[in-house]
């Protein structure tokens, strides 16, 4: 595969699939490591950013699930939002990494977009 | 067109350690580096790492790690920053750590290991 270089022989178990989409007028790239019971989505831009981070899960005290923002000069909402809707629809713990402004429709369309790639590929999840 | 889905740029491959598979995920931002080492197949201990700003010793670069996520043991720490010396590449590492056995020579098999995942 191209997008990735294989460096041993053993076969590594960790998945990464990337996509992309353009979404009102942004050039928006998705990568999907996938790991046991647990993925990390990176949202971004053409010049690939972790400006922020933050995971999810959801937990048997509440309904909604639990997150926290690991990196991120601000507090990552966006990251942290995104990475609890996706937990609470995967029952995973979701790492999330959102490198666009804050931008609530784009935002959605993102969500939007992961929820297709969902269905199309859930192995990649 | 094929070539425009790469980014941000990634290598994976695995191998085994001492009895034990150990996959690993290295993957290159603009502005980060993030690696991840897995026998668990997981992310387990998060580590931040940066290069100290002024170093006590110039031959040799000092690490500063944060654990962001999971166990906040000594052993990690020292783990993570002679890991780094390998894989540093001008920017803070963002490091996913998960190894059933954190001794001396893992690490040191890690260290020669991670030369084939720098970017």
């Amino acid at each position: 595969m191209a997008t990735t270089g294989q460096a041993n022989s053993v076969d590594c178990q960790l998945q990464v699939n990337n996509f992309t989409e353009t979404l009102l007028d942004h050039k928006v790239f998705f990568q999907v490591l996938k790991m046991k019971d647990s993925f990390f989505i990176w949202v971004g831009s053409e010049s690939p950013k972790l400006a922020g981070l933050a995971v999810a899960m959801t937990t048997n005290v509440d309904k909604e699930p639990s997150s926290a923002s690991m990196i991120g000069e601000n507090v990552d909402l966006l990251s942290a939002s995104l990475a609890k809707k996706l937990a609470k629809a995967t029952k995973k713990q979701v790492f999330v990494s959102y490198n666009f402004p804050s931008d609530h429709q784009l935002l959605s369309l993102v969500e939007k977009r992961l929820n297709e790639e969902m269905q199309i590929h859930p192995e990649w999840f | 067109m094929p070539g425009e889905i790469t980014k941000p740029f990634s290598k994976k491959g695995a191998t085994v350690i001492n009895g034990n598979h150990t996959d690993i995920v290295s993957i290159d931002y603009e502005d980060k580096s993030m690696v991840v080492i897995t026998q668990y197949q997981k992310i387990g201990t998060l580590v931040y790492i940066m290069k100290d700003g002024a170093p006590i010793d110039n031959r040799r670069p000092g690490f500063t790690t944060k654990i962001l996520l999971g166990d906040d043991k000594p052993v990690t720490h020292v783990i993570a920053r002679n890991l780094a010396s390998t894989i540093y590449s001008g920017k803070p590492i963002v490091l996913g750590i998960a190894l059933k056995d954190d001794s001396p020579a893992v690490m040191k098999t890690l260290q020669e290991v991670l030369k084939d995942y720098r970017h």
